[in-house]
């Protein structure tokens, strides 16, 4: 299996630019743990053309709605609630797809073969255990608060499984 | 002109059609479809000059979409915006009649460069 890379901060926060098509900006991150009743989603990746499953991602509840509402211009006020109460509305967990779904594009190797989305949970107690204990166990990961402007700051972490 | 966006994301629809006006495309028709078969009728209803579409999608694909209509005889100019971009589906894309293969998250620039020569 060809070896898969980690993104930078800086391209994290320009995938996230070029979605939502609004200024954003990487901050400092920190680690999330996948426990049930925590308020995050999560993206399991594998490569194109495997079954193997060759990374993760997991944003925190914030991340999840802030980016998800800029995508189709929801505003703010709108969504707010989903973060503290973290069950997401339809249109959220839809965009959210949508999200992960082009955040595949950050896990790719060096001779540009890329991963592709295979799963992502919108709550956290269903997130499969082999899946948990996966993105527990490795260290390849990355950690990255991204500030979408006009919607707020959340975190974001890239595992490679 | 009339533009057909197909993409099974209705987000992802409206982003396509923000990031042509951006790119200076503003006097555009466009018609959306959230699958290849939905397209296959917005195309005999509509008559789009350009379709740009994404490529998975339930029902019926993207190039599901592309080889069936070069399978009716529509020549309509016809590429890909979507968020895998190998070059192996770079290939087939073009040898079954694909004029251009955008990957997502996407810029307004790549749209003017890419998608000028058809509009």
């Amino acid at each position: 299996m060809s070896h898969y890379l980690l993104p930078t901060p800086d391209a994290v926060a320009e995938m996230f630019n070029l979605l939502v098509g609004r200024p954003v900006t990487p901050k400092k991150g920190k680690p999330q743990f996948i426990r049930p009743g925590a308020k995050l989603t999560v993206a399991a990746f594998k490569g194109v053309d495997s079954e193997e499953l060759v990374g993760a991602a997991v944003f925190d509840m914030a991340l999840s709605v802030y980016s998800s509402a800029a995508l189709s211009m929801i505003p703010v006020s709108a969504v707010s609630g989903a973060i503290s109460s973290g069950a997401l509305p339809d249109n959220i967990a839809e965009n959210l797809g949508e999200v992960y779904n082009v955040a595949c594009q950050l896990l790719a190797t060096g001779e540009g073969e890329f991963s592709r989305l295979a799963e992502h949970y919108t709550v956290a107690a269903k997130v499969p255990a082999d899946l948990s204990k996966a993105i527990k166990g490795t260290k390849e990961k990355i950690h990255v608060g991204i500030d979408i402007q006009g919607y707020g700051s959340g975190l974001a972490s890239f595992y490679l499984l | 002109m009339k533009i057909l966006v197909v993409d099974d994301s209705r987000a992802m629809r409206a982003i396509v059609h923000r990031t042509l006006r951006q790119a200076g495309f503003a006097n555009l028709e466009v018609v959306e479809a959230a699958n290849g078969k939905e397209a296959l009728d917005k195309v005999k209803d509509s008559s789009p000059e350009l379709i740009i579409s994404d490529w998975n999608m339930p029902e019926m694909n993207g190039l599901e979409l592309l080889q069936a209509l070069r399978g009716d005889g529509v020549s309509t100019p016809f590429g890909f915006v979507t968020s895998l971009g190998t070059p192996a589906m770079q290939q087939e894309a073009v040898s079954s009649g694909a004029s251009f293969f955008i990957t997502k998250p996407f810029r307004p620039e790549t749209f003017e460069v890419v998608l000028g020569p058809y509009l």
